[in-house]
């Protein structure tokens, strides 16, 4: 029931009545509307669980899940919008399609154990048709997330708890469109060296029980980005400001495709250089000192250095203590491809002060946890990165257009 | 990764103390935190992991080179006992055979808990764990506050 209701609350915001074009975005890039076929709806909202479990800055989007080459579809909303991971995950207690399974040999199931921040999500690799706005990622291999095919085995328990159900989740699942192609590669497939335990094979056979297991990468989780037939090579997601207060919830886009339509060039949008694993370089103070880093969409906030470091005040309250109380208008700088920098204005709000009211702010942040560290990131630019702006994220065996891939540009 | 954050406090020495190779079989036992260093011998063998020792000042670091790619630090104390472990690498390693018997205390103290929507601290008495992870690099360290030898900074601990 209360996943018709979503549903019918999304297919209004979708509504894809005329002149439907971009409210008052910030940032590069030209005119996008909703009614074009690369383009869909993205929400930050508070997600599928209520208060006080509701997420803060989570990217939603709907999509449709169709059993391969038919008409058998399910449409399904609140899947969070991550730049950070690949593939696309969906809660199995949310699935009422039979998928068909993607391991070629009967009885036995390909299962993922996919390791996200603090915990693996586990469940069964299925084939669907993918579509999202007018795109179609066909025959795609996904997660369906949950126990109900095989428990969790004891190789995948030692990664932190399971996040396999709503509530640990906080979405109906994930879409994860990162710069790689697909969640694991080379050291998940046939001839590595050591299997790092991502897939395992499920035997239903007598007590065979769950092993790891190579897949090829073909049929690795993939991005569904990367198997579109067009519009491939990248996204671009942009977001509207917001104040300093917040707001409840707002409306954005998300386009795929880089520089392969007239609605998703890059425009005056400077290139960063991130390395192969899509990490870039801050620069802050601008000029003064630089740390590794990263742009997240599925980070809930700008995490960086520590109390020390940036001169802001960590929250003392247990329940903040993840987060700056501190009100600041900063700059920092991120490294171009072309060796210049990018300059970069963002803000700290007073976590302590903000509306428990607004689940879209563009002024979360909090110390880096971990930090100083010579190999830890010193900056994460989360979700409040992308207010105000549009950020494209190319994957790195596609080309894109006047950059070496993997690149963000803004 | 490049970090300007040039005054650390716990300067590495470097004084290599041994470095092996180790291919075989996987006996039962293995050291974890709050364990004697003498278990650590027997984890470069369970994880299939080529070790390095180096000596701190006020510490001795025992660096596992795993199969996958992660390394991860096992930090001892003059009292001998493993205080800290770190990790950083493609791929998370075994959890439970790093935290050892207090693994399942930091599962519990995560039960209900919502997914982590950013790198994570999680203080429980005695212990302090933080995680982060992006695409397919995972990183994160664990200490027991009581072991730490005086003088040493838990920010040093990498």
């Amino acid at each position: 029931m209360m996943r018709a209701l979503a549903t019918v609350t999304l297919a209004l915001l979708l509504c894809r009545c005329g002149g439907n074009s971009d409210p008052d975005f910030g940032g590069t890039g030209g005119s996008i509307s909703l009614s074009e076929p690369n383009v869909v709806a993205v929400t930050v909202d508070p997600g599928p669980l209520p208060p006080p479990n509701s997420y803060t800055n989570g990217l939603f989007v709907t999509i449709t899940l169709c059993v391969p080459g038919t008409a058998t579809c399910q449409t399904i909303d609140h899947l969070l919008v991550d730049t950070g991971s690949v593939g696309v995950r969906v809660l199995e207690s949310e699935l009422d399609l039979a998928l068909p399974s993607a391991s070629d040999t009967p009885d036995v199931e390909w299962m993922g154990c996919a390791a996200f921040i603090d915990g693996n999500a586990w469940g069964p690799i299925r084939i669907a048709d993918v579509k999202v706005g007018g795109q179609i990622a066909a025959n795609l291999a996904i997660q369906a997330i949950g126990e109900s095919t095989f428990p969790v085995p004891p190789g995948c328990r030692q990664g932190g708890p399971p996040i396999n159900d709503l509530e640990s989740l906080g979405s109906k699942g994930i879409f994860g469109i990162g710069v790689l192609p697909e969640d694991c590669g080379v050291s998940c497939a046939p001839g590595t060296t050591w299997n790092v335990g991502q897939y395992y094979a499920c035997s239903r056979l007598g007590t065979a029980g769950c092993s790891k297991t190579a897949v090829p990468i073909a049929k690795q989780v993939a991005n569904p980005v990367a198997k579109f037939p067009v519009d491939n090579n990248g996204s671009l997601i942009r977001l509207p400001r917001v104040s300093a207060s917040g707001a409840p919830s707002v409306v954005g886009l998300l386009a795929f495709g880089i520089g392969t339509q007239p609605n998703n060039g890059l425009g005056d949008a400077r290139i960063l250089a991130a390395d192969e694993n899509g990490f870039v370089t801050t620069s802050f103070p601008v000029g003064v000192a630089r740390y590794s880093s990263y742009i997240d969409s599925g980070s809930n906030g700008l995490y960086f250095l520590d109390e020390a470091t940036s001169g802001l005040r960590q929250c003392t309250t247990p329940s903040l203590a993840d987060f700056y109380c501190d009100t600041r208008n900063l700059r920092a700088s991120l490294a171009a491809q072309d060796g210049t920098e990018v300059s970069v204005s963002f803000s700290v709000a007073d976590a302590s002060r903000l509306p428990g009211s607004a689940y879209a702010l563009s002024n979360l942040a909090g110390p880096m946890p971990g930090f100083p560290s010579a190999s830890l990131p010193g900056f994460v630019w989360g979700l409040p990165f992308y207010f105000g702006r549009t950020v494209f994220t190319s994957i790195v065996t596609q080309e894109a257009p006047l950059g070496t891939t993997p690149y963000f540009a803004f | 990764m490049k970090t300007s954050f040039s005054q650390m406090r716990c300067r590495w020495l470097w004084a290599l103390v041994g470095t092996a190779a180790v291919f075989g079989f996987s006996p039962p036992a293995r050291a974890a935190l709050g364990d004697d260093v003498a278990m650590v011998a027997r984890d470069r063998v369970v994880m299939h992991a080529r070790l390095q020792v180096l000596r701190r000042n006020n510490c001795e670091v025992h660096e596992l080179a795993l199969p996958s790619g992660t390394t991860v630090r096992q930090f001892v104390g003059d009292h001998g006992k493993i205080f800290a472990v770190a990790w950083s690498g493609g791929f998370r390693p075994d959890l439970r055979d790093i935290m050892g018997a207090h693994y399942d205390r930091f599962l519990e103290s995560r039960r209900g808990k919502p997914r982590a929507r950013g790198p994570l601290r999680v203080e429980l008495p005695g212990m302090v764990v933080f995680m982060g992870g992006y695409l397919r690099t995972f990183f994160g360290h664990v200490y027991l506050t009581d072991l730490v030898p005086a003088g040493l900074d838990p920010k040093d601990i990498r």
